[in-house]
Formats: structure tokens, C-alpha cells, sequence
């Protein structure tokens, strides 16, 4: 077990240096670079720009020492765009807001998507289920970006219950949280029914049925671990994406994390910038998915973590 | 991803239309009572996060802005039209052909840590400006500065001591001459450790009555040098502190707008003890942080949270410190309007901030708001012609463009602001004297800019294209041209912007017969793109950088950097420079029409409006007056709760009296600025 995680986690560096060193080169064969503006610069001010940021050096003397100052230094380099601060720190102030909301908004899909799951299964083509399955539908395919100012709109300036933006108070969360978790609760309640309705017509269930065990106890003691195995699954990118945030719902909230960076930070050619976030958002995805394939393992004995 | 955006911006317009429903019967945008607040504290929406707040190297606008709290210049705008008023300068001499100025500063202006304000912090901080390790981005407004240009591309060096010159740039050369230390020499190229060179005789001569000797178009060159032999030294340029209270400038070539330009970031003083051990540290970027700002401006900054807030304090120590009535300043970093317009709704923000837009969609039901206010911005949009391909080539088809194009009816139905249709490149409102001579020429019925051959007319359009030898069929209401090159516009990716586009592109499809392709390109793809002449007709704008013609017309020269069209004209050359040297104001600014017909005529920018800046200020806000420049200093707001006091500034501003003549002053003693 122990030597399985150890080598899920071992196989993320290969990966992750793929992916980087791919991503390196992208991003400098891209048009235009980090101090293009709208007025022209002399040339030798152009190259004492480039020069400050060692970015007049060949391609693969600049991919070198990027990469050393990665390993050996944790240092992922200065922000081109944001003088003053390396992308260390930018990442390290950003991130806990995407965490928090992000944390938040994960605990409330569960909590509102498995329950609804279930119960959608077990009332399986009755009325309920048709409701609660339509207006998951509903809640997978309206965007944040509508959502969220009809939720602003209706709670903040006109019932004047929330603020309308910004990250101070815990008044402050409930919005973002809601806007972000909502859909994935939607998504998450369709995976649970799924795999509810698949278990509960095994035939360990009737079995545990003919036993003449009580539903409540046929449900949560024997069904749930396998009817969550594909909440499970969805998990691990679902989670990863929800942890590094949403551009759109930090835009519209005002809140200082991380989402924004995969957009912005490529237009504005900050090239270390990119590098750090997805740098981020690469270990993130491949670490989760690491640790679902374990959960696997508790969660259906039919998995071996061993592979032959 | 660019329906994304257009669904983007649908989804917001609803909401934002719906939500204005309900209380359009309010005649202000959202709450008119500011509860729980102190009266004292301002809360502004700054924009995006700034890049860089060091004045020396801010390029963009919220940098600025907020340098500009922290910072003050020789001058500072009037909080009514943006004038220049005093700011550390008192008073101001000139010469008479706009070349030498000397500045009178004020004994009481203290920086943030009590130090006195001195010439030598201008002098120093202009020179740190154009120091050519610093690389500013913002540096361009120095270039008025005799040498500027020279010495920021490190073109333009002094011998750092006696200097052998060689005849080759090898070990073994043979010696030619020798030149003193401390002589000013031109790099003409480099070849290893070796830079050839030449005099510099171009020097600073802070004396109305001896000229510097003129430009050299090719300096002959004098042998070769040892790079290593060489080093920058400030006292190229022209500017010099004479004493603590005075400072001297040379420029370039006469700028009639120099006061003007006194009032921008860039031009703020610095102190040389601050900035110097972090810049030979290698840290030049921590100047950027609030524990390293040493400012002299009305406000300090005490608290940055990344990407999210701004906190400023009044800065007990600046000279008119007691008549601030703002002792805090909130800015928020708001990217977004649908945010900034709900906090401001809700009473959160006071001012939208300068530096925020709001979207043209829901701009009909804001604009008929009280706390509404628009004010005509110093900008002009327009479309660059690409002139070294055809059909573009030829000046009948450029203008045939221009004509054919229905300005009104963009501004009225597409851009929907309230911009104002532009014929030419100067907006009319424009400061320096120029708003008077156009008014002046529109009343006398003399205006070169309007009028037949200027203003939408279809038919002369089509003449010109049949002038310029191609045929128009009329295929009933529509028309049709023969054999036209294929032509395509090129915008950056933007709603506005492909909106406009399509706009233009309907224009000459039905007025001319013209098939014009549109395409979008991301913002740097775009300007690569237009700097490598790869386009036909690219969208542009320009933004006054200060309050006069030159601003805008500069980037026709022929040899400007700004200047990607392909065409120049030595007439306009020589008109824009004799322009500058008028003494008198007028007469200088009538010049500067006639070069910018020059430029109209050859029509190389199709001139589409003249922006303007929308912004919403709760009521409880006085001191704010809509400007030309769209900036609105904390320093002159005041928060007045009841709702009855006077609209006045927090502080009268402080006029310059009319610039004294430039007399001799003694020359100062012996010290490099």
C-alpha cells in the first residue's frame, strides 16, 4: 500500500517536468512579449528590459536556469508584470483565498449533492426524482458568470442581506461559496443517483434486502461505499480545480486568489507567472488523483492497488 | 472563448438592465446615505493592481495615479480643467523660444521622513529616469531633456579619465589622439571591448544667449576606445540644480509644454539616499514596496494587500498637510464592473475611480443619473492605414476611406458614450491655448477640419475612388467597386472594439462597395503585428501624455517610433518644429494646425472620435469637477455628509503667476546635478 502511494507520487516529477518544459517552450514561441505596449521603446531599452529579467539569453541557457532555480532554490522567479514581487509570494498570497473558497465550496457540493443523490435514487422515477434531477440539470448548466450577479442581485441589492463583494467577513463567503459550489453540488448529485441506482440492483443489495435489513441501514451501510465511487472519481480534477480557483468568480467578487492567473498571466506574456500556476495546478490534479485511486481501495474491494 | 465573453457580457447587461428596473424611479445610482463611515476616509475603486508605483518608472495608469498621491512635481493639475498649478514650484522663468526654463521651489515642501524637498531630488530623479540600466518605460516624456534620448540608449557616455584613442578597436592599434576625462563622446558602434567614437559637442549650456551647437546628423568618428574607459554621467542632460530652491532645464528642441509635462509622475523628484542602496542592491523593484516609499507627495502609503487593496494616509508632513480634509484613501483593486457598479450601488465605494469603465450597454440607463458625470477626455481613437501596400498607398483611397465613414452614426449607435466624432487627431478641447484658436476658427468660419472634404459625404468618397482609377457600379440602393485589393481591419480581441469594426465595415460596404475583411488578434500579437508593419488597417488610440497638440502629432513624424504607417512628410517635419520655437503661444498653436492638416490630408490615421470618461460620484462628494485628463487628486475631495455645503475644492489650487524672462543666474558651485 504504502509502496503503491510512494510510487503514484514518485511518477508525478516525470510528469510535471513534461508538462513544464513543454509549457516553457509554448510560451516563448507565443507572438509578442512581456513589455509590448502600445508605445514603441527604443531597441536598447527593449534588450536592457529583457536583460533585467535574463530574457535576452539563448532559449536553453534561460530553460536551465529556470529549471535549477526550481529545484535546487524552490524559486520559481520574479513576476515581469508585478515589480517587486517573485512568483513565490505571489502564489503564497493568492492561494489561501482559492484554498478557502475553494475548501468551502467542496464541503457544501457534498453536502448538498450526495444526500439530494440518493434520495433521487431511492424515489428512482417518482416525481421527486424528476425535480430534483431537473434542477440539477439546471444547476450543471447555468454558468457562474449568470449565476453569480443574479445571486449579488437578489441577495445584496435587493434584499440587502450579503455584501456584494470583496472577502472579509464570513457574510462575505456565502455568495462566492454558494455560486461556486452550486453547480458541482448539481454534477455531484447526478454522479451520486448514478451510482446509487447501479448498486441498489446488485445483488449484495438484495441479498441485504432478503435479510429483511432496514432500508436506512441497507442504504448507508452497504450502499453508499459504492454508489460514491464515481463522486469519488469526479473528485480528484473536480477538487484540484475548485482549490486553484475560478477566474470568474473572483472576478466578479473581488477576491484576491489565484483563479485569474491561468488567463491573465498568459496574456500578459508573464511567462514565470504562467510557470508557477500551472506548476501549481499540475501537482495539485496529479496528487488528487494519486490519492482517489487509493480511496479506491477502501472503497471497492474489487480494486487492487497492485497492478499485475 | 469569444462567445464566452459575448455571453459574458449579455448575462451581466441583464442583470444589470433588471436590477435597474426596479428603482429607475431613483434619480441617483443606488444608495444616497453613507452610513458607518468616517467622513474622513475615502473609498475609491483604483482599477486593476498596479505594476509599478516607483514615479520613475510607472508607465501606465494606475501606476501613475497612485504615484501621483504619493509624489508631487514642480507643478499639479487644477482640479477643474487640468491646468498645471504649483505643486513644489512657486514660480517660472522661459526663455522666449520655449528652450531653457528655471523653476523656483518652495523652502517649506518636506518629504515624508521631514528632509527638506531640493533641486537636486528633481535633478537626480530625472536623471535616475533616463539612466539607461533602469530601463524606464516612461522615460520617453524625458527625452525634452537636452541629450535625454542620447544618454537613456546609452549612446551618450563620458571618458572617465584621460583617454588614449586608438585607430582599430584591437590590443595593438595605433594611438590616433587623446582625449581628456570628463569629455562627452557619442558611441557610434561597438566591436568587443571596443566602442568607436566621436565629440560630443552637444552640450547643456543654461545660457539663452548661446545656443548648444546643433544636432550632428553623422558625427565623424574619432578612433576607438576601450568600452571599460567610458562610464554614464547625468551631466550630459540638461537639467541642473543651481541651488537647493532652484532648478535649471535645457530642452532638446522647444517645448512649448513644458510646465505641462511637470505635472506627470515621471517628472516627480526622488531621493538619492533612498533610492541608491536598493538599486546598487540589485532591488531596484523593492522601491515598489510601501516600507520603501519616501514620498513628498499629500499621502503615503501605509498598506498594500496584493491584487486587492491600497491604503493611503495623509502624509503629516506635506506642506498644505493641514488643509487636507481626506486622511485616508481606500483603493480597491476592482477589476471587474459588475462589482465596482454593485459596491458603488451599495454605497461601498464613493467614486468609481478614474480608472473604471462603464460598459456601453448599460451606459443608457446610468447616464441619466445625478451622480453621473462625463467629462471630454484628451484621447483619440483611430484606424492606422498601413501605407507601403495597396490600395492603401494611394492618398484618393485613404481619403475615400475616411469620407466614407459615418462617425456620428458610430458614436451614436455602436460606441454610445457620448464621444465626439473626430475629423482630425487634436481633440478641440485640448489645453495649451488650442481650444481657444479652434473656437476661434469655428466662429470665423475658418476651421480647417470641418467642413466639405472633412466631415461624412458618400459622394466625394466615391470620387475619389473613381479618381483613384477604380470603377463603382450601382447595383440598386448598394455599390460596388471593381476590381478593389482585398483590405482587412486588424483589432486587438475586445467587445468594443469588434463591435466598431463591424460598424466600420458595414459603412463602406454600403457606401462605397468596399468588401473589407475584419479580424481579431490578442492585445501583444496585435501590436507585434502593427510594429512590423504586418497589417493594413489596424486600430489605435492615443492617450495625451500632456496637455497640448504635440502630444498626438508627434507620432506622425517621419522618424517617431510611434509612427508605423509608413509615411512621412519633411514639410510636416519642419512645420512641427517651427511650431515649437514660436514664442508666442497663439501663433505656436496656429502652426501646429497647419502641420496637422498636413497629416490630415495625407489622412494615414483615420481619425473614428475623441473619447470620454464616464464615471459615477456619490452626491456626498464635493471638490470633483469632470477634467479633460479624467484625474481626480484625493487631495482637492471632501465628504460632505449633509449634503449642503458648497461644491469647492478641499484647498484653493495655486496659480502660477506668468513665467518671468530666463535672466543669467550665477552658475552653481561646481557640483555635477
Amino acid at each position: 500500500m504504502i509502496r503503491y502511494a510512494a510510487r503514484r507520487l514518485l511518477a508525478v516529477v516525470p510528469t510535471l517536468w513534461v508538462v513544464m518544459t513543454v509549457l516553457f517552450f509554448l510560451l516563448r514561441a507565443v507572438p509578442g512579449g512581456p513589455f509590448d505596449a502600445e508605445r514603441v521603446l527604443p531597441k536598447e531599452i527593449e534588450k536592457a528590459q529583457l536583460a533585467y529579467y535574463n530574457l535576452d539569453a539563448p532559449l536553453f541557457v534561460q530553460y536551465k536556469t529556470w529549471l535549477a532555480n526550481v529545484v535546487l532554490r524552490q524559486d520559481l522567479g520574479p513576476s515581469f508584470r508585478h515589480a517587486g514581487r517573485s512568483v513565490n509570494e505571489i502564489l503564497r498570497l493568492s492561494f489561501p483565498y482559492s484554498a478557502q473558497l475553494g475548501l468551502l465550496s467542496a464541503v457544501l457540493a457534498l453536502a448538498v449533492g450526495v444526500p439530494l443523490g440518493i434520495q433521487a435514487a431511492r424515489k428512482h422515477n417518482t416525481a421527486g426524482d424528476h425535480a430534483a434531477m431537473g434542477v440539477a440539470m439546471i444547476g450543471v448548466s447555468v454558468p457562474r458568470f449568470v449565476l453569480a450577479p443574479l445571486l449579488v442581485l437578489v441577495f445584496s441589492l435587493k434584499l440587502f442581506l450579503l455584501p456584494a463583494a470583496r472577502w472579509e467577513t464570513w457574510r462575505h463567503m456565502v455568495l462566492p461559496v454558494i455560486c461556486t459550489g452550486l453547480p458541482m453540488a448539481a454534477y455531484i448529485a447526478r454522479l451520486a443517483r448514478a451510482g446509487m441506482l447501479e448498486v441498489i440492483r446488485s445483488d449484495f443489495i438484495r441479498t441485504a434486502r432478503a435479510k429483511g435489513l432496514s432500508e436506512r441501514k441497507i442504504i448507508l451501510r452497504h450502499a453508499l461505499k459504492g454508489a460514491l465511487l464515481p463522486v469519488v472519481t469526479f473528485m480528484g480534477p473536480g477538487l484540484s480545480g475548485l482549490l486553484i480557483g475560478s477566474l470568474v468568480v473572483e472576478r466578479i467578487f473581488n477576491i484576491p486568489g489565484m483563479g485569474r492567473y491561468l488567463v491573465e498571466a498568459a496574456s500578459n506574456r508573464d511567462y514565470n507567472l504562467v510557470m508557477g500556476v500551472v506548476l501549481v495546478y499540475g501537482v495539485l490534479v496529479m496528487v488528487l488523483n494519486a490519492i482517489v485511486d487509493i480511496a479506491y481501495r477502501y472503497l471497492d474491494p474489487r480494486v487492487a492497488l497492485e497492478e499485475p | 472563448m469569444r462567445s464566452g465573453v459575448r455571453a459574458l457580457f449579455l448575462a451581466a447587461s441583464l442583470a444589470m438592465i433588471s436590477s435597474g428596473c426596479g428603482e429607475s424611479a431613483s434619480p441617483y445610482y443606488g444608495t444616497t446615505k453613507r452610513t458607518g463611515k468616517s467622513v474622513s476616509t475615502f473609498y475609491v475603486n483604483a482599477g486593476v493592481e498596479p505594476e509599478v508605483i516607483d514615479p520613475g518608472r510607472a508607465a501606465e495608469a494606475v501606476g501613475t495615479m497612485l504615484a501621483g498621491h504619493m509624489f508631487e512635481g514642480l507643478a499639479t493639475y487644477d482640479p477643474v480643467d487640468a491646468h498645471p498649478t504649483q505643486g513644489v514650484a512657486t514660480a517660472w522663468d522661459k526663455s522666449d523660444d520655449n528652450r531653457l526654463f528655471r523653476f523656483h521651489l518652495r523652502k517649506e515642501a518636506l518629504w515624508s521622513d521631514g528632509k527638506t524637498v531640493t533641486a537636486h531630488d528633481f535633478a537626480f530623479a530625472w536623471g535616475r529616469v533616463l539612466r539607461p540600466s533602469l530601463a524606464s518605460r516612461t522615460a520617453a516624456v524625458l527625452y525634452v531633456l537636452l541629450n535625454g534620448e542620447l544618454y537613456q540608449r546609452g549612446q551618450l557616455k563620458v571618458t572617465k579619465g584621460s583617454t588614449g584613442v586608438v585607430g582599430a578597436p584591437a590590443d595593438n592599434a595605433a594611438p590616433v589622439t587623446t582625449v581628456a576625462a570628463g569629455a562627452a563622446v557619442r558611441i557610434l558602434k561597438t566591436e568587443g571591448e571596443y566602442s568607436q567614437i566621436a565629440l560630443h559637442r552637444r552640450l547643456p549650456t543654461f545660457d539663452a544667449s548661446r545656443p548648444p551647437e546643433p544636432e550632428e546628423a553623422k558625427p565623424a568618428p574619432l578612433g576607438w576606445v576601450p568600452s571599460s574607459a567610458l562610464e554614464e554621467s547625468p551631466s550630459v542632460l540638461g537639467v541642473r540644480a543651481v541651488d537647493d530652491e532652484t532648478l535649471e532645464i535645457e530642452a532638446e528642441h522647444p517645448t512649448p509644454y513644458l510646465l505641462d509635462l511637470t505635472c506627470y509622475s515621471a517628472l516627480s523628484p526622488m531621493r538619492r539616499d533612498v533610492v541608491e542602496p536598493l538599486e546598487s542592491a540589485g532591488k531596484v523593484d523593492d522601491l515598489n514596496r510601501p516600507e520603501n516609499v519616501v514620498g513628498n507627495g499629500a499621502y503615503r502609503i501605509v498598506d498594500w494587500k496584493f491584487r486587492y487593496e491600497i491604503a493611503m494616509e495623509k502624509n503629516p508632513r506635506y506642506w498644505r498637510a493641514d488643509k487636507l480634509k481626506i486622511d485616508r484613501i481606500v483603493w480597491m483593486m476592482l477589476e471587474d464592473y459588475r462589482s465596482t457598479l454593485n459596491l458603488y450601488k451599495a454605497g461601498d465605494l464613493d467614486y468609481i475611480g478614474d480608472n473604471a469603465s462603464i460598459p456601453p450597454e448599460t451606459m443608457p440607463f446610468v447616464e441619466t443619473k445625478k451622480d453621473f458625470r462625463r467629462s471630454y477626455y484628451l484621447a483619440v481613437a483611430f484606424y492606422s492605414l498601413n501605407t507601403k501596400k495597396p490600395p492603401l498607398d494611394d492618398v484618393r483611397v485613404r481619403r475615400a476611406l475616411n469620407l466614407g465613414l459615418d462617425k456620428q452614426q458610430l458614436v451614436d449607435r455602436v460606441t454610445r458614450s457620448g464621444q465626439i466624432p473626430a475629423t482630425h487627431y487634436v481633440p478641440d478641447f485640448t489645453g495649451s491655448g488650442y481650444a481657444d484658436v479652434a473656437k476661434a476658427d469655428k466662429a470665423a468660419g475658418t476651421d480647417p477640419f470641418s467642413g466639405p472634404g472633412m466631415d461624412f459625404d458618400p459622394e466625394r468618397a466615391r470620387a475619389l475612388l473613381r479618381e483613384a482609377g477604380y470603377e463603382i457600379d450601382k447595383d440598386g440602393e448598394d455599390y460596388k467597386v471593381r476590381k478593389f485589393p482585398p483590405l482587412e481591419i486588424l483589432y486587438n480581441t475586445n467587445e468594443g472594439n469588434r463591435a466598431i469594426a463591424v460598424a466600420i465595415q458595414s459603412f463602406w460596404r454600403k457606401h462605397l462597395g468596399i468588401q473589407v475583411a475584419v479580424r481579431n488578434e490578442e492585445w501583444k500579437v496585435m501590436l507585434k503585428n502593427i510594429q512590423e508593419g504586418s497589417f493594413q488597417i489596424g486600430r489605435g488610440g492615443w492617450i495625451a501624455e500632456y496637455n497640448h497638440p504635440e502630444t498626438w502629432l508627434d507620432t506622425f513624424l517621419s522618424f517617431s517610433p510611434q509612427n508605423q504607417t509608413g509615411w512621412g512628410d519633411p514639410e510636416f517635419d519642419r512645420t512641427m518644429k517651427e511650431a515649437a520655437q514660436t514664442a508666442d503661444p497663439t501663433e505656436s498653436i496656429r502652426k501646429f494646425r497647419v502641420a496637422e492638416k498636413i497629416a490630415v490630408d495625407a489622412m494615414v490615421k483615420i481619425p473614428l472620435y475623441f473619447y470620454t470618461r464616464n464615471v459615477l460620484i456619490k452626491p456626498w462628494v464635493r471638490g470633483f469637477h469632470p477634467n479633460p485628463r479624467n484625474t481626480h487628486h484625493a487631495q482637492w475631495l471632501w465628504i460632505d455628509e449633509t449634503g449642503a455645503a458648497k461644491e469647492e475644492p478641499a484647498m484653493p489650487p495655486l496659480d502660477f503667476a506668468p513665467p518671468g524672462p530666463f535672466a543669467p543666474k550665477a552658475a552653481p558651485p561646481g557640483e555635477a546635478p
